[in-house]
């Protein structure tokens, strides 16, 4: 009887093992690395635990385990009652300082080009004071103040922060996701657009649109915690219709056209956020409005920049967004005539910063 | 590859173990040895390189001390010769540090080292016969179970029962349980008590209060025991599996109310490595006092700086050698303390020891011990019970497996005719296995950004 069991045992462990470890190597999509490859065992150890089956399952796991004894950081994420939050505890000096010195000297490039710079903090700066005081998080507002302090002086800063930091209570960040809501991009256009030039237009001249009631950003994937309720994907349409005549987005030559800037079947996949112009793996997109006469818009986006632009379109004639991540060995100059736009935007979150 | 990762416990272990088992028994040492050699070249190929010349030198040595045992002179200068460019690798890593060394301080390094050095002075002693097979002696000094850095085996035991191991289900059994008991307390205790550590040294800006200091070096403390207790259990249970049983290598620290007897329970083989190589030739057979002192100082820095050759670590050996010797010679007054005292006293003392090895520098480990007694006297209430709260669970769970009373119970229901143990062991296994395989799966970050040095 002993035996037996102890023989049970060894084979349960034993079959149990080998069972997942060929389903790595079957289900996985991901190709394998090479031994000769550099720093082998990293990348053997991160194929496996991206082609592990159930890797979902296991994760969820992990958080429900971690949560039920007492901890709220699973890795560099805050478990909050409303939702998930990505803590920023520092930013990387270097960075900053590259940052500052490509944004002074493109501005020293276009000297006549009216040129405004929008630091946007995440949910980690809005919601420091609500967090553990034992949270390390980021003093956001104090790094944009030096960051705009350190900014040339034609360059004009637009405050991001305050509109966010008073709207802390409504929606302005998803639950499961590190990124802003459109109500949350809503907030601070209404606050900034006037130092752009024009009037903002009030919630009353949108309709919402509920697109998915059933969101779970990255940093759900990231952890996989099931006390977080589900994020709303929201679509501000106008009342008065589209002013989107055409859009466009090009990416390494190929190029995808619409008459929308919402890209509805990216609701059916994976990234749902996809779904505001496209998502962020182009290099260029350019959106025609009908206003004619309005002024030209030179977008130099951020991840956040997406939720955004759908409140730019009444007030431009054309909106053309750069997204320098996706540039490889080209510059900006080189995808467009940078001083023939009225306005330059340069649209960035703080964890690009960091 | 680190035996409590995911490549090891689904890839490496059932591949390597099914090659074993196949394998007759005695062609096991040396399916053994190129278990070894994958796992050393697993970071880096060259990693081969420093493992060879280890083993050539207890080879050669083993050999030449046998030959030699007629002249002691000429034995003696021989094992010196082999022993020094043994210990030329941890004196590099002390004066000019791990980094610049490179392929000298790969996986395993520790482990073969001091296996090598054990069994060229075993055989210098008569205690082991030399080994003739170049094979079978790579095996033993590169004792895959260990590979992880602990513990260290017995070469006379090892290199006999290497000759034809035999495996069976009961142990099997056993050690495949001890093996996922071990990782999940690396993985589910150690490694989050070492984070909240991070964590706590983090938020504070290095200017812990007198109380945090004091928390803080019983969460550094109990993270290094976790962790060298999961590898012990880890490499004891692997052993099992492949037939051998090579004993715990700890004996329930917390429960010790003296430093020598913590001393000696924390990392038994490691103790009895020193004790046999390094207390034994140095006090020699005569009674005389100051010898004994000097031996049990040098023996004590020893097995402190054998966890990582660095100034932390030497001070915290010296410190220890210092308060042990004045406890050997207050015995006869220290024994008229009350115990409850005595144990606090032990106990208080091994907190500052973990305060000093839980900084990387010896100005950061002064400072450390510094705040433990002039730190702000606040009670910092918020944080303090954030930490206790976060941390509670996970030690708890450390003080019921430290309680001899638990594992009494365990012997006792094991005992029995009729053992429920027996019956649970299948379910036992499996819920470990998933909870493991859970935590290595995610838990993965948030151990990278902390190493206990061991080895």
């Amino acid at each position: 009887m002993k035996k037996a069991l102890n023989i049970i045992t060894a084979a349960l462990f034993f079959t149990f093992v080998c069972m997942f470890a060929v389903s790595t190597f079957i289900l996985s999509n991901e190709k394998p690395p090479k031994p000769t490859e550099r720093s082998f065992p990293k990348l053997a150890e991160d194929y496996v635990r991206k082609s592990f089956p159930l890797m979902a399952n296991w994760r969820s796991l992990y958080s429900t385990m971690i949560t039920a004894a007492g901890q709220n950081m699973i890795g560099s994420v805050y478990v909050s009652d409303n939702g998930l939050i990505e803590i920023i505890s520092k930013a990387d000096d270097k960075k900053v300082a590259e940052k500052v010195t490509k944004i002074n000297d493109f501005a020293a490039r276009h000297e006549r080009s009216n040129i405004f710079v929008l630091v946007v903090p995440t949910a980690s700066g809005i919601y420091s004071q609500q967090l553990p005081m034992i949270i390390n998080a980021l003093d956001q507002q104090k790094l944009i103040d030096d960051l705009y302090f350190s900014l040339d002086g034609r360059i004009q800063t637009l405050d991001a922060y305050n509109p966010l930091f008073s709207a802390r209570d409504d929606y302005v960040y998803f639950r499961t996701d590190d990124r802003w809501t459109e109500y949350g991009a809503y907030t601070v256009y209404s606050k900034v657009i006037r130092k752009l030039g024009f009037s903002p237009l009030g919630l009353s001249s949108y309709d919402l649109e509920y697109a998915d009631r059933d969101f779970y950003g990255d940093l759900y994937k990231e952890t996989y915690c099931s006390t977080v309720r589900s994020d709303f994907i929201n679509i501000f349409r106008n009342k008065n219709g589209s002013f989107v005549t055409s859009f466009s987005a090009i990416s390494e030559g190929e190029e995808f056209n619409s008459s929308s800037i919402y890209y509805t079947p990216a609701l059916a996949t994976e990234d749902k956020l996809d779904v505001f112009l496209g998502g962020n793996s182009f290099e260029r997109y350019t959106i025609k409005t009908s206003n004619r006469d309005a002024p030209r818009l030179l977008m130099i986006k951020g991840r956040y920049a997406n939720m955004f632009v759908p409140f730019l379109t009444p007030h431009y004639s054309e909106i053309t967004l750069i997204d320098p991540e996706q540039l490889t060995d080209k510059s900006i100059e080189d995808l467009v005539d940078v001083d023939s736009y009225d306005q330059i935007l340069m649209l960035y979150d703080v964890s690009q910063f960091c | 590859m680190n035996f409590s990762g995911i490549v090891f416990l689904y890839f490496f272990l059932p591949l390597f173990f099914g090659i074993y088992a196949i394998s007759k028994p005695f062609m096991r040492a040396y399916v053994m040895l190129l278990g070894s050699c994958a796992v050393i070249a697993w970071e880096s190929p060259l990693g081969l390189i420093p493992f060879s010349c280890s083993v050539l030198i207890a080879y050669l040595g083993g050999l030449g001390c046998k030959k030699l045992k007629n002249n002691k002179k000429a034995a003696t200068a021989l094992l010196t010769v082999c022993i020094l460019p043994e210990i030329a690798v941890p004196i590099l890593v002390f004066v000019i540090g791990a980094s610049e060394i490179g392929i000298m301080t790969t996986v395993g390094a520790g482990i073969y080292t001091l296996h090598s050095i054990s069994y060229c002075c075993d055989v210098f002693r008569g205690e082991c016969e030399a080994v003739t097979d170049p094979l079978r002696l790579a095996a033993y000094v590169s004792f895959l179970p260990s590979l992880d850095g602990i513990p260290l085996v017995e070469p006379k035991k090892t290199l006999e029962a290497m000759k034809e191991p035999k495996l069976n289900s009961e142990m099997l059994a056993d050690g495949i349980l001890l093996m996922l008991f071990g990782t999940i307390e690396k993985v589910l205790i150690s490694d989050r008590l070492a984070m909240l550590f991070t964590e706590m040294q983090e938020t504070s800006g290095g200017e812990l209060s007198m109380i945090m200091s004091w928390v803080g070096a019983f969460f550094f403390g109990s993270a290094m025991l976790c962790r060298l207790k999961g590898y012990a259990h880890i490499a004891q249970g692997f052993a099992m599996m492949l037939g051998f049983d090579i004993g715990p290598s700890f004996d329930y620290p917390y429960s010790k109310s003296s430093l020598k007897d913590y001393l000696a329970s924390y990392n038994i083989s490691a103790y009895r490595f020193v004790q046999k190589n390094v207390y034994r030739p140095i006090a020699g057979s005569e009674s005389n006092h100051a010898r004994t002192l000097t031996a049990s100082t040098i023996s004590i820095i020893t097995v402190c700086i054998s966890y990582k050759p660095s100034i932390p670590f030497l001070l915290w050996g010296t410190g220890a050698a210092l308060l042990i010797t004045i406890e050997l010679l207050a015995d006869h007054q220290l024994s008229k303390i009350p115990r409850p005292v005595r144990y606090i006293l032990t106990h208080s003392l091994t907190l500052i020891g973990w305060g000093i090895i839980s900084q990387k520098t010896a100005v950061a480990s002064f400072g450390y011990v510094s705040r433990m007694f002039t730190g702000a006297l606040n009670l910092d209430a918020a944080p303090l019970l954030y930490f206790l709260s976060s941390a509670g669970p996970f030690v708890m769970l450390l003080l019921f497996f430290e309680a001899k009373t638990f594992i009494t119970m365990l012997k006792r229901v094991s005992a029995r005719k009729v053992n429920p143990i027996m019956f649970i062991k299948p379910f036992l296994v499996f819920a470990l296995l998933v909870i493991c395989t859970a935590f290595l799966l995610s838990g993965g970050q948030t151990a990278s950004r902390w190493e206990v040095p061991i080895g």
